[in-house]
């Protein structure tokens, strides 16, 4: 998989300190998976991290309490790494796996259909886009982050094929369009609700769901 | 707590969990957790638990250490940044700040927004890695600083750095990368 756009940087920081929404914080760990760059840029973040941890003042902690608590505890075998990886919800991990037939999608508007997973603090939205469709240009109140499963778009800013992450942030407009044949399937965490810039989507958002 | 002994270099760490994963000793495990629990508490408390709760999952994130050390690999990644990475696992699977919060129950007030930051005493730590770290904050213009403070030390999002900030959002995004990149200039790649 060659990735062309990957998540900004600051995204990236975030996640390495554990700061990002549920929703945004899984959609980096789906880019991780396929970019080796951005993996070690989140290295880089988590070792400054450490770091910052480790200049803390210190506070009393109990030594015995925990030493009991120790002596109760066996060691795993070495084979049992541990995944750092949240835990993925069903849905996104049966899209994952098997792709987008196994989602129950709901129709938005014509063209997109969408599935929203909803987290204890944001929303990952599931979406369809079928071939040839435009959405109306928007912004957005927050952020939007979207990575691109399969299929491909287009916009001001390049051409999304799977793996590539575009995140955007309250100051960028954008008018994507699919490209080629297949459908295009993101992912897409958003903070706020977007802001459609012409008075006839602005009217549908309610019911487009976005 | 005794401070008698000199406190070991950071490769000598990756060294004592090394031996801790294929011995099994409790006692030089004793020794790790004396040195990284009380920040690990420190680090918690900041993120929004109480005094017992930050106990409680430095605790936790310590066995998690002890259980996993078998599969510790230096190579991969040095044991500070290892057993941050387990406390910060630990902490987000409690939910995001908001949610922490309410969990360990809110405690915030004017002071704890405040960042310690820039306030010296708090920051005199005292192996030389420290001291750099503390006087390269420092160094840094004082939006970054708080930036990077409001990231790391209190699991807040863009979204809600810039709300609080009255930042644009790109702003915030900016002065993350920003002093993010000098931090790691002037305390070294690490």
């Amino acid at each position: 998989m060659t990735i062309n756009h990957h998540p900004d940087q600051a995204t990236l920081i975030s996640y390495s300190a554990g700061s990002l929404s549920s929703a945004l914080a899984l959609l980096v760990e789906c880019h991780l998976e396929h970019c080796s760059e951005c993996r070690q840029r989140v290295r880089e973040a988590e070792n400054l991290g450490a770091q910052l941890l480790a200049s803390q003042p210190t506070e009393q902690v109990d030594e015995d309490g925990f030493f009991a608590r120790l002596t109760e505890t066996e060691q795993l075998p070495p084979q049992q790494a541990i995944s750092g990886r949240k835990p993925r919800p069903k849905m996104l991990q049966a899209l994952l796996a098997k792709g987008e037939a196994e989602v129950p999608w709901r129709w938005r508007a014509p063209g997109l259909h969408s599935y929203d997973i909803k987290l204890d603090d944001s929303r990952l939205k599931l979406l369809r886009i079928a071939p040839g469709t435009h959405i109306p240009v928007h912004s957005h109140s927050q952020s939007e982050v979207t990575m691109v499963l399969a299929g491909a778009y287009q916009d001001e800013l390049g051409c999304f094929r799977a793996g590539d992450v575009a995140d955007l942030d309250d100051e960028t407009a954008h008018q994507p369009h699919t490209l080629g044949s297949e459908p295009c399937v993101c992912l897409v965490a958003l903070e706020g609700p977007l802001r459609f810039q012409q008075l006839l989507p602005r009217l549908l958002q309610p019911f487009m769901g976005l | 707590m005794s401070t008698a002994a000199p406190e070991p270099a950071e490769r000598d760490w990756n060294q004592c969990l090394v031996e801790v994963g294929q011995g099994g000793n409790k006692e030089q495990f004793m020794a790790f957790y004396r040195h990284f629990a009380p920040r690990l508490k420190a680090w918690l408390i900041g993120q929004g638990g109480q005094r017992d709760q930050a106990e409680e999952l430095a605790q936790e994130a310590m066995l998690k250490a002890w259980r996993h050390a078998p599969s510790f690999d230096p190579s991969k990644a040095s044991a500070s940044t290892w057993l941050y990475t387990i406390a910060r696992n630990l902490l987000s699977d409690l939910g995001r700040k908001q949610q922490r919060e309410q969990k360990f129950i809110a405690r915030q007030s004017a002071e704890q927004e405040a960042m310690p930051a820039v306030e010296q005493a708090q920051w005199q730590m005292p192996e030389l890695d420290r001291q750099q770290l503390a006087a390269a904050l420092k160094q840094l213009p004082n939006r970054q600083a708080q930036v990077i403070y409001q990231c790391f030390y209190q699991g807040r999002s863009h979204s809600e750095i810039a709300a609080n900030m009255g930042l644009p959002l790109g702003s915030v995004k900016s002065s993350l990368r920003l002093g993010f990149n000098k931090l790691c200039e002037m305390v070294g790649k690490p």
